[in-house]
């Protein structure tokens, strides 16, 4: 059994504009250990995603239409709220994009470093106090025992990630979602966050779940990647074969637009035309009317995840049916 | 969206690119608050009443009868009568005559002293601006009312010393609003192009800096206008203010409560007036405000 | 911190000077002394009492020597009340005054917090809209509209209460509702902004994420900064209180420091009417610097600045 198995997940958001479909048709699993890469443009409903599965959707406007999220055999979106309080923060924990809002700032380190600990566990609070220096200098934050006193705007912005982590490592979960961890960080800064997870996962053998915008921060960390679109899953594989085999022209087109895997003196590449309005779907593949490849039924065809290759799952049509190779 | 509290600065770029149409779209979301246009109407209307029944029946409100005495609401007197056989419909209209009037003269003195304060401090800005500032938050917390009951106290009731006074409590919060708006404006190009032609500071101040001010000074007088009548009835009830043969709600509240257990009406109808404008005005200034401010539009 | 108290300190003197200037010499502007009034009085009479009270020195030496008796927290006499001085009245009347505040206040932020949190949580809802209506009728009926017509009800037509007096514990029942009417709604006001505002912000979910209560969100990590702007209004709302108390001892009856000063406004008790106002300059200060201090403990930012 998969440690976390998403069916059919759709959440959407209702709004004076209208409905903005953020998460559409949504399944992947993820077992024990593993290590699953979310990447897409921003707005494309990698955070939704992680919110949903959390139960962090703030209702109203957000509502999740339909779907399944199983953990570890427990329904997540159907069960008691007593239920999943005592999953989140203890089995899931999940770290956020932005680490200057992220944290309470009208609370000391310390009380915010240990809650998960007083909530979930039976503890004196002298002995959580002892674990919350140790989680701190585990992601080495030097002089934590007095430190641990401070309030967050004492701290600078990689030095809050390294809390976040330590409060999201600090119960020792069985799956960690990081949801853009490096994007708000110095770039000096970001090697550093990501190696503190990979070795957290190593010793405590969690799965993670890493979201981001960029594909090279999910190149060197993930077993398997999934590029998101528009509120689906666009391409699903393992990280080298999404690399050196991609199967979706919108993969093709993201890999284009790093300049760093480009051979010097290529013009830059940006994919033209913007990204779609979630509120105004349009029926057949969101991407056709920005796609080189794009063919009359691109925007009639249904449009669904099927494996092209070997452990290798695509939602272009025209791949699908081998008429393209990208 | 809910009602996180907004800073309350208009931006001035899009003032001044949008010009017309802001205005246009303003009244396009102030139509569409329901509140806002019931108080408005309310407004209008009681003041049309307010300041025409005086005109036509110059003297109805003090022509008494009394043989007739107190009477309760009937068809010939509609709101009743008080004890000298007044009809009180006709005294309501005419306290809301005094009270608004005393309501827009001294919102009108707290309007100028506010922009000018605010102006000043905000455009001189540094030290001086520290100071000034100071010393609004200083005289928020003092005890005001009670000047401007000494004031009246020692200069005799009269009614021009007592919008004047009125208008010297009222101005503060004007003074922060334009203060900030002048801040931001500063930062304007405009301004900048202003002071790099050498065009002086006094007509910087005066031809750039109060007509780009006057939208939000607007918005925000509906609101101080409400809260004049308030002290002025305040001041009124407690003896201070408004002064026999003169009547505002103010009074006509202060000798309804006297009376009440014999006859509720005279405290019912003056106090139900007295709050229903109170309402409108504040309805229509929030409203106002709301329609007015650029943030709402964009998101 | 203690240099922040400090400096408080420093800036209220000067205040209190001009405060007590300018009322001082207000009160030598004003056309009629203490004593025109009583028709009894003979010139020669006159003319002593304004000796025995230093009213016919010049001015300015009036101005120092009052000056120098406020150093020693000298109020001087009474005008009015022969015998008495104002410290004198200002020590009997100010506890009824203080007593009253302090209801009203309780009762604003108790039944306004409720209030406020409640309609936050779930915001427009039946629970939002309820509260919210009310607040909004309760800030537009001043306490002269309110008293009489709560006098009406409960203490005319139902009976259940004394319609004025201080004599019994139910007497403080509806002047302080009166009083504290309109901060519970602007209490509840702000409290919900606030509460919303803090609702919405990132560290909430990330509260969420670790599997925190609703009750644990909103009493550890939503209180404190929803509040803030609640605290920031106490200082006005304490002036306003003082205000208040004016018009709600006046209706009600009640002998406090509201109704002296009104009344002594009336007499041209002038060394009354001028304690009041410096006695509740001073006491609107400190009260202020109260305030600050409790802000500056609420939000850790401004501990450092
Ligand atoms: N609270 C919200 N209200 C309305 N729309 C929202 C809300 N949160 C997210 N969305 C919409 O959902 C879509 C996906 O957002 P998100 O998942 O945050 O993107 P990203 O992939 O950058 O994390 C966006 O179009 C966004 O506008
Ligand atoms: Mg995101």
């Amino acid at each position: 059994m998969p440690l976390l198995e998403l069916s059919n997940l759709r959440t959407s958001f209702h709004t004076r504009h209208g409905i903005v479909r953020a998460v559409n048709d949504v399944s992947f699993t993820l077992e024990k250990g593993e290590t699953l890469g979310i990447v897409g443009e921003s707005g494309s409903g990698k955070s939704v995603t992680c919110y949903s599965l959390m139960g962090l959707i703030p209702q109203p406007p957000g509502r999740i239409e339909g779907g399944r999220v199983v953990f570890d055999g427990v329904d997540l979106l159907c069960c008691k709220p007593e239920q999943l309080r005592r999953i989140r923060g203890k089995r899931i924990a999940m770290i956020f994009q932005d680490p200057m809002t992220s944290l309470n700032p009208y609370i000391r380190i310390e009380d915010q470093l240990i809650e998960p600990l007083l909530i979930h566990e039976r503890i004196e609070y002298t002995e959580a106090v002892k674990r919350g220096i140790a989680a701190l200098e585990e992601v080495g934050l030097p002089d934590a025992a007095k430190r641990i006193r401070s309030y967050p705007h004492e701290f600078s912005g990689g030095m809050r990630q390294r809390v976040m982590i330590a409060m999201a490592l600090i119960t020792k979960p069985d799956l960690l979602i990081a949801d853009e961890p490096t994007t708000a960080v110095d770039v000096t800064v970001q090697a550093q966050i990501l190696e503190l997870i990979k070795r957290a996962q190593r010793q405590l053998g969690m799965a993670v779940m890493l979201v981001s915008h960029d594909l090279g921060v999910v190149s060197g960390f993930c077993d398997r990647v999934q590029v998101m679109y528009a509120g689906r899953i666009v391409e699903s594989a393992k990280t080298d074969s999404l690399f050196h085999q991609p199967q979706h022209p919108y993969n093709r087109a993201l890999q284009n637009s790093i300049p760093a895997l480009q051979p010097k003196g290529t013009a830059l590449y940006t994919i033209p035309g913007m990204p779609p309005d979630l509120s105004r779907p349009l029926p057949g593949c969101a991407f056709a009317p920005r796609c080189e490849f794009a063919a009359d039924k691109c925007s009639t065809g249904e449009i669904v995840l099927k494996e092209v290759a070997p452990d290798h799952r695509s939602a272009c049509l025209r791949v699908q049916q081998a008429e393209i190779k990208v | 969206m809910t009602a996180a509290p907004q800073p309350a600065t208009l931006r001035p770029t899009d003032e001044i690119e949008a010009g017309h149409s802001l205005w246009q779209d303003a009244w396009h979301r102030l139509r569409k608050n329901k509140m806002a246009v019931l108080g408005g109407i309310f407004i209008i209307l009681l003041t049309i009443a307010s300041f025409v029944t005086p005109l036509v029946a110059s003297d109805y409100y003090k022509h008494q009868n009394l043989d007739l005495g107190a009477t309760p609401p009937s068809h010939a007197h509609w709101f009743g009568t008080d004890q000298l056989g007044r009809d009180l419909l006709a005294r309501v209209l005419y306290g809301g005559c005094i009270s608004l009037s005393v309501g827009i003269a001294a919102t009108v003195v707290s309007v100028v002293i506010g922009v000018l304060y605010g102006t000043i401090s905000g455009y001189i800005g540094g030290r001086l601006d520290v100071i000034m500032m100071r010393a609004v938050d200083i005289l928020y917390s003092l005890p005001f009312v009670m000047f401007v009951i000494l004031l009246m106290v020692i200069f005799g009731r009269n009614i021009i010393l007592l919008f004047m006074a009125i208008g010297a409590v009222e101005w503060l919060d004007m003074a922060r609003i334009v203060r900030g708006q002048v801040q931001s404006l500063k930062k304007q190009e405009f301004i900048e192009a202003a002071l790099a032609l050498g065009l002086r500071k006094r007509r910087i101040i005066l031809r750039h800096m109060i007509p780009n001010v006057l939208g939000i000074v607007i918005i925000y007088s509906t609101l101080i206008v409400p809260s004049v009548m308030l002290l002025e009835s305040f001041l009124s009830f407690l003896g201070f203010g408004v002064q026999p043969p003169m009547s505002s709600w103010g009074t006509l509240i202060n000798e309804g409560a006297k009376s009440m257990e014999e006859c509720p009406w005279l405290l019912i109808f003056p106090g139900l007036f007295f709050s229903a404008s109170l309402f409108s005005l504040n309805f229509l200034g929030d409203g106002l405000r709301d329609a007015l401010d650029v943030r709402a539009s964009k998101d | 911190m203690l240099r922040f108290i400090a400096k408080r300190f420093v800036e209220a003197i000067p205040v209190l000077f001009i405060v007590a200037t300018i009322t001082f010499f207000l009160m030598k502007a004003a056309p009629g002394g203490p004593f025109d009034t009583e028709k009894a009085t003979t010139p020669e009479i006159k003319a002593q009492l304004e000796a025995q009270y230093g009213l016919n020195k010049p001015v300015f030496q009036q101005y120092l020597d009052y000056m120098g008796q406020l150093l020693h927290g000298d109020l001087g006499p009474s005008f009015k009340y022969a015998g008495w001085s104002v410290a004198e009245l200002l020590a009997g009347a100010f506890p009824v005054s203080l007593e009253l505040g302090c209801y009203a206040l309780a009762f604003a932020l108790m039944l306004g917090l409720i209030a406020g949190i409640i309609a936050s949580l779930r915001p427009n809802s039946l629970n939002d809209y309820i509260p919210m209506g009310l607040a909004t009728l309760g800030i537009c009926l001043p306490a002269f509209v309110t008293g009489p017509l709560l006098i009406l009800v409960f203490a005319i037509t139902l009976g259940w209460y004394n319609t004025s007096g201080w004599d019994f514990p139910s007497d403080r029942v509806l002047p302080s509702i009166t009083l504290g009417l309109y901060y519970t709604a602007y209490i509840a006001r702000l409290t919900r902004a606030g509460m919303l505002e803090i609702l919405s912000q990132d560290f909430i979910r990330t509260a969420r994420a670790k599997g925190a209560t609703e009750w644990r969100v909103v009493w550890k990590h939503s209180l404190r900064g929803g509040l803030l702007s609640v605290v920031s209004f106490l200082g006005p709302a304490i002036s306003g209180l003082v205000t208040g108390s004016l018009v709600v001892e006046t209706i009600f009856q009640i002998p406090g420091l509201g109704r002296f000063f009104v009344m002594a406004g009336f007499n041209r008790d002038y060394t009354m009417v001028m304690g009041t106002v410096l006695f509740y300059a001073v006491l609107i200060i400190v009260l202020n610097l109260l305030v600050d201090i409790i802000q500056v403990w609420l939000n850790p930012k401004l501990r450092f600045d």
